[in-house]
């Protein structure tokens, strides 16, 4: 073969620049020609390259110096930007975006993030909103620079925008709508330019979902792709959070036939874990621990333990208080102290009732009847059960739970309660997911629920 | 203002300590000199972006940068398969006219297809010279129509070594 094809025609192939009859042409010598093959291989980069010595030049040690100033001053005035948003009613947040002089910032959408975050704990339903707000602003800046002839939108930013709903999604019991921003996500992610900290969030969302899927396997690939990331860059609270799933993952899928393990995942856990980071993420660590060491009949040692998280600020807030006190219900009981597990619990239905979260309240709700029909307090159970009962309706606890809740009560009216049907309804609640609700069958035909 | 500005007087100082490490991955990676600046430039970015929720920003600094790296070729590799997949679909397009060039390139790709494994042969046979489209090309390989893209990839990866000069071990 005399001709061979030209650099320029091998790299524009590389590029994908190759179209119609060209592509006919230089496909049918590069199939023949080996030397036009071993230069393709050159210019398209698949070749080995030399391995040079690198050093750092002073052009792009200013250059990062520079992109960090500006991402110093992006971030105070996204702040501010931000600051003025939050104080405007959600209703008006997105319509003052959009109506605003400047173009927000992808730092804005940043810290929309970041905010979101930090209040999920409290209200996950306005986490959701700002992660939502965070995904207009995305579009609406890529709309405007569509309108200036500048094609670019942030797909990292997408990545994470996706990942955060997705999240917020599964914690507010939506597993249908966090699969398909999950797969939003997925999509951003693979065409994003590889942002370390939106792939390890990913991770860990995707096995998050997977876990509230019961898919206990792919929830465990996920968190062992997040917990290497976590690892290779030194994260170990970040490595510590994945210890803490994983043993959650374990806890979930064998219930108390491997607690050595998961107690000493818990340990490991709390070894990783910074207090001073995410303290609400450390209590939620040891009360886990404090409820599996009493779980393995440590009772003692889950005791010495939960001094220990009592006093922490974190556990001073009211959901996560309410939920040290139900633990602690949990061992009282165990070491035979019934009386001060009932007040425990009464407070905690209440606690829980008041913070607006009815599933676990009616959960805690039964572990109290349970306590008091396994005493043959029965008229108690009958008056505990009537008078929840319009609490739960006033409060609008979910159409499914009210059903199952009142063939609970209905059962204690009629004198037809009977112990495995407590079991079994205790079972359903801690089950319980509000957007993929079943109806309750009992399986021991003790009751039925009524029409 | 993050803690970044109050904990390191320049973002240099900390890539110079880094830079063993740095070496070491383009190295083990072999970046082309070319594209390494932009790496360190970007795994930089990444770094300053996160600085508050970072533990140890030389480790987080030297994983980021191992991470992107390992896309790069990743990413790399997918835009040449593509490039070749589109220029194959336009050299052996069924509805042009044909010419005895279309001709030469079927009967060649045919034999480099003859040297990659059954399998891929099949697919890359199908697509090319069939025009199947991805539901037959589901069908054929036995997966799900999700899967062929991958599939189709991998296969792309043995045609790119064929092309490449590498006639034998392909």
């Amino acid at each position: 073969m005399t001709f061979h094809l030209s650099d320029e025609q091998l790299t524009r192939l590389a590029q994908g620049q190759i179209r119609g009859q060209e592509a006919t042409d230089v496909f049918s010598h590069l199939l023949a020609c080996e030397a036009c093959g071993r230069q393709f291989e050159m210019l398209s980069g698949t070749r080995d390259n030399p391995s040079d010595a690198y050093e750092l030049h002073d052009g792009l040690l200013q250059r990062v110096d520079q992109l960090r100033q500006q991402a110093i001053k992006a971030s105070a005035d996204a702040r501010a930007v931000v600051e003025d948003l939050l104080s405007q009613p959600p209703s008006r947040r997105q319509t003052v975006l959009r109506n605003s002089e400047h173009l927000p910032s992808a730092e804005v959408v940043r810290q929309l993030l970041l905010q979101a975050r930090e209040l999920v704990f409290d209200d996950p339903a306005e986490s959701l909103s700002l992660a939502s707000l965070a995904l207009e602003t995305v579009h609406s800046i890529a709309d405007r620079q569509a309108r200036r002839g500048e094609d670019t939108v942030d797909v990292d930013l997408l990545a994470a925008c996706w990942t955060d709903l997705a999240n917020y999604r599964r914690i507010l019991s939506d597993l249908a709508g966090a699969r398909e921003a999950l797969r939003q996500a997925s999509a951003h992610v693979e065409a994003g330019t590889t942002d370390l900290s939106t792939e390890m969030h990913y991770f860990e969302v995707l096995s998050g979902i997977h876990w509230a899927s019961r898919d206990f396997a792919a929830a465990r690939r996920a968190n062992a792709r997040f917990m290497r990331m976590a690892r290779d860059t030194g994260e170990n609270h970040q490595l510590g959070r994945g210890v803490m799933f994983r043993a959650t993952i374990e806890a979930s899928e064998h219930g108390d036939a491997k607690l050595p393990e998961v107690i000493e995942m818990g340990r490991r856990a709390l070894e990783l874990l910074d207090p001073t980071r995410e303290p609400r993420v450390y209590a939620a660590a040891l009360n886990n621990l404090v409820t599996t060491l009493a779980s393995d009949g440590r009772t003692s040692e889950a005791k010495t333990l939960l001094e220990r998280v009592k006093p922490l600020p974190a556990t001073q807030q009211r959901a996560i208080k309410f939920r040290v006190l139900w633990t602690e219900s949990r061992l009282v009981q165990r070491e035979g102290d019934l009386a001060a597990a009932d007040t425990m619990l009464e407070q905690v239905v209440e606690g829980l009732s008041d913070v607006g979260q009815l599933i676990p309240a009616a959960q805690a709700l039964l572990e109290l009847a349970t306590l008091r029909f396994e005493a043959r307090r029965f008229t108690e159970v009958r008056e505990l059960a009537a008078r929840t009962l319009p609490v739960f309706q006033s409060q609008g606890i979910h159409r499914e739970a009210l059903a199952a809740y009142t063939l609970f009560v209905r059962a204690a009216e009629a004198e037809t309660l009977t112990r495995a049907l407590l079991t079994e309804l205790q079972t359903y609640f801690g089950q319980f997911r509000p957007r993929d609700a079943r109806p309750f069958r009992s399986q021991t035909g003790d009751a039925t629920i009524p029409s | 203002v993050p803690a970044f500005a109050a904990t390191h007087s320049s973002v240099g100082s900390l890539l110079r300590d880094c830079l063993p490490q740095v070496r070491s991955i383009f190295r083990r990676f072999r970046i082309p000199p070319g594209d390494r600046d932009d790496l360190v430039q970007e795994a930089a970015l990444a770094l300053v972006r996160n600085y508050d929720s970072i533990e140890n920003p030389g480790a987080w600094f030297v994983g980021c940068l191992k991470h992107k790296c390992l896309h790069y070729w990743r990413s790399r590799r997918r835009r040449l398969y593509e490039s070749i997949d589109t220029g194959l679909l336009e050299a052996v397009a069924p509805h042009s006219p044909d010419s005895p060039e279309r001709h030469l390139v079927r009967v060649e790709l045919r034999a480099a297809l003859g040297r990659i494994d059954k399998r891929c042969r099949i697919m890359l046979e199908m697509r090319y010279l069939m025009d199947c489209r991805t539901a037959e090309l589901a069908d054929a390989a036995g997966c799900q129509p999700t899967s062929v893209g991958k599939l189709t990839s991998r296969c792309l990866g043995a045609l790119t070594k064929v092309l490449n000069g590498d006639r034998r071990s392909a």
